[in-house]
């Protein structure tokens, strides 16, 4: 079994009187320690495909099968659990909490798991230097760039070694250098750490990156082409 | 904790201009509070004061039935061990025994009702202020027989000075009519017009001649160390004069107006208090709904990373106790302080002080602060805080995380 099985996915959104049919029928299976880049263009479905693996959004048919549960028959609580333990996220800007420095932002989710302090900031000082941002622990983000801030919560959403990472467009507001270094981390952490990464884009560089790329078109797969 | 503790203490102050002027509005909603506890705290007590150091003291006792009906029958002999227990009494700073009744003093053009006090020339000073009080002459001697004091208000309306001529009536302990002829020989001045009007001072001696035969006294009154101990003395005396067909009573038996005014003034602050801790909610209420507007995606993100709903709500109710706890500090200080200082200085209120006399003040009222109830306002306001926060944190915990992330920054 896949560690992502997604079949016949189909998710209608009500616009006052008319229907969006976001998602009109989506089949896809994604391994464990794949790296995916979903493309297409504005409005295709990437976001709302991503929402609905990870159970942000529900579904209005078809199923999601994600780390042998169906996803769509969970409870908010289980999927609250779930999201927690076993999905790390990384959005497209203002990933951060602002308040907290950069360490803090990467010790979130393990506060949130309860996991021990000093076993915390371990991992985190850890992670912030596989990212390139050893001596970076103490800054907050409104004083860091915009790459920097992404590379944080790259760093914050693998450290506790989820089973999958869901990113949407993290580069979008990224020039393509920092953009590229970003994903360059990511593909690091995939290759060394055995992560599954799913990310979203409309960026053709930056679908060059994955080994497999899924482009969706009016909420269908259009073609799925793993080089 | 500490990190929840930490966000909740940063976030107050990412709209530093705002949580100002929240923080400045609750804080003065507090010194206001404070400031009328503390005014109608002092005012309560002066009147308790002047009443008892005028004349009343802390704890009286009267013969049998004077408390209902006091007239000369109810009098009681004079009890000269009752001198020793008192003297010997720590808590007792000062007593005396007097011989009053209801009489009439008439000029030859005028007749008053008046209340004869007949004072121990030696003691009465030391337990009121008629001594102080006195503005020309002297007070009653027991020296110079048939010497009257009176207030300078009645000495005004009769014409009579220092030195002229008044004559008392009143009804004998035998039922006969007793009179005599007294000459001014002291004018006081209480500050209570309506006292000053009614009430004459003659001497202990005087007073038993004229009414009286023996050394009879209508009432011993004493003044303590301390007000909290009237009951506590009353008590004592009564369990130790059972014997005697006495009455002890204490200032709160005696002045049944002022402790209902006291009451009356308790219950009409309830409103005005609750009054600004409904405004402070509504400001809470406001704010951390405007906060929570400003922070939806960064809510949303957090609540899709997994975060419980239920320590949302406890971050945001920690802000709101934060913003409380500021307001508290601040206000609770400038409050106290406020008091304080008009404690010392007084406040000046002789523009009102017909209202006031009628109320038994002076002229300058000094606010005191009870800590225990300054301490209710405050938890008061710690409480209002958190429970009022409940709403937007709850509602902060409700966002659709999906929306919430999609609305930017
Ligand atoms: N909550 C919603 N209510 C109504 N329509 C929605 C909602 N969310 C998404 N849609 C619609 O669903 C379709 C797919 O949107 P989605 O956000 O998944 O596209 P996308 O590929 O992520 O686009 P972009 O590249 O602009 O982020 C769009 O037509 C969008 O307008
Ligand atoms: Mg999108």
């Amino acid at each position: 079994m896949k560690l992502l099985e997604v079949g016949q996915l189909k998710k209608d959104y009500r616009e006052g009187k008319t229907w969006v049919h976001a998602l009109r029928g989506v089949d896809l299976q994604i391994g464990e320690g794949e790296f995916v880049a979903i493309a297409g263009p504005s409005g295709s479905g990437k976001t709302t495909l991503l929402n609905v693996i990870s159970g942000l959004d529900s579904v209005t048919e078809g199923q999601v099968r994600f780390d042998g549960d169906d996803v769509t028959t969970m409870t908010p609580r289980q999927l609250t659990h779930m999201r927690l333990t076993k999905i790390g996220f990384v959005f497209q800007v203002y990933n951060l909490i602002p308040v907290l420095t950069a360490q803090e932002n990467v010790e979130f989710t393990m506060l949130l798991q309860g996991v021990p302090a000093a076993k915390r900031k371990a991992l985190s000082l850890d992670i912030l230097s596989r990212v390139g941002l050893a001596g970076y622990g103490h800054r907050r983000p409104p004083t860091m760039s915009g790459g920097q801030q992404q590379r944080v919560a790259v760093a914050r959403a693998i450290v506790t070694h989820p089973r999958l990472v869901l990113a949407d467009e993290p580069t979008a507001n990224l020039d393509s250098e920092t953009g590229a270094k970003l994903l360059d981390v990511m593909k690091e952490l995939n290759e060394t750490e055995k992560i599954t990464f799913i990310f979203s884009t409309h960026d053709p560089m930056v679908m060059d990156y994955s080994r497999r790329l899924i482009r969706v078109r009016d909420g269908r797969v259009d073609s799925d082409k793993t080089r | 904790m500490k990190t929840l503790l930490k966000m909740a203490w940063l976030n107050i102050w990412r709209n530093k201009r705002r949580t100002l002027i929240l923080l400045c509005a609750m804080a003065a909603g507090l010194i206001g509070v404070l400031f009328t506890m503390g005014f109608m705290q002092g005012w309560m007590n002066q009147m308790v004061d002047n009443a008892i150091m005028t004349y009343e003291g802390h704890v009286k006792i009267l013969g049998k039935g004077f408390q209902r009906n006091p007239v000369i029958e109810n009098s009681m002999p004079a009890m000269p061990d009752v001198e020793g227990i008192l003297n010997r009494d720590p808590r007792v700073r000062a007593w005396t025994e007097r011989l009053t009744a209801q009489g009439l003093l008439s000029t030859p053009t005028d007749s008053r009702v008046v209340t004869i006090v007949g004072a121990d020339p030696d003691r009465e000073p030391q337990v009121s202020v008629i001594g102080e009080a006195l503005r020309d002459g002297e007070f009653v001697s027991s020296k110079e027989p048939l010497k009257i004091a009176i207030g300078r208000t009645l000495s005004e309306k009769i014409k009579k000075g220092l030195g002229k001529k008044v004559v008392l009536m009143s009804q004998r302990l035998d039922g006969e009519i007793g009179s005599a002829a007294f000459r001014v020989g002291g004018l006081f001045d209480t500050g209570s017009g309506s006292y000053d009007e009614s009430t004459v001072y003659i001497s202990l001696a005087d007073a038993r001649q004229m009414l009286a035969e023996g050394d009879r006294v209508t009432e011993i009154t004493i003044l303590l160390h301390d007000i909290k101990d009237s009951e506590v003395v009353a008590a004592d005396l009564a369990r130790e004069l059972k014997e005697r067909g006495v009455e002890v009573v204490t200032w709160k038996d005696r002045l049944p107006f002022i402790v209902e005014m006291i009451k009356l003034s308790d219950r009409f602050a309830i409103p005005y208090y609750a009054l600004f801790y409904i405004a402070m909610a509504f400001g809470i209420v406001n704010t951390l709904l405007m906060a929570i507007g400003e922070r939806t995606h960064e809510i949303g993100i957090m609540l899709a990373m997994g975060m419980h709903r239920r320590t949302l709500v406890l971050l945001i109710m920690l802000e709101s106790l934060f913003l409380a706890i500021l307001a508290a500090l601040a206000g609770a200080g400038i409050g106290w302080g406020l008091v304080a200082w008009f404690g010392h200085r007084g406040i000046d209120l002789s523009a009102f002080s017909a209202a006031m006399e009628y109320y038994g003040l002076g002229h300058v009222l000094y606010p005191v602060l009870d800590p225990g109830r300054a301490a209710w306002a405050v938890v008061a306001m710690l409480a209002v805080a958190l429970v009022f926060s409940f709403y937007p944190a709850a509602r902060a915990a409700r966002l659709v995380p999906v929306e919430a992330i999609r609305r930017a920054g």
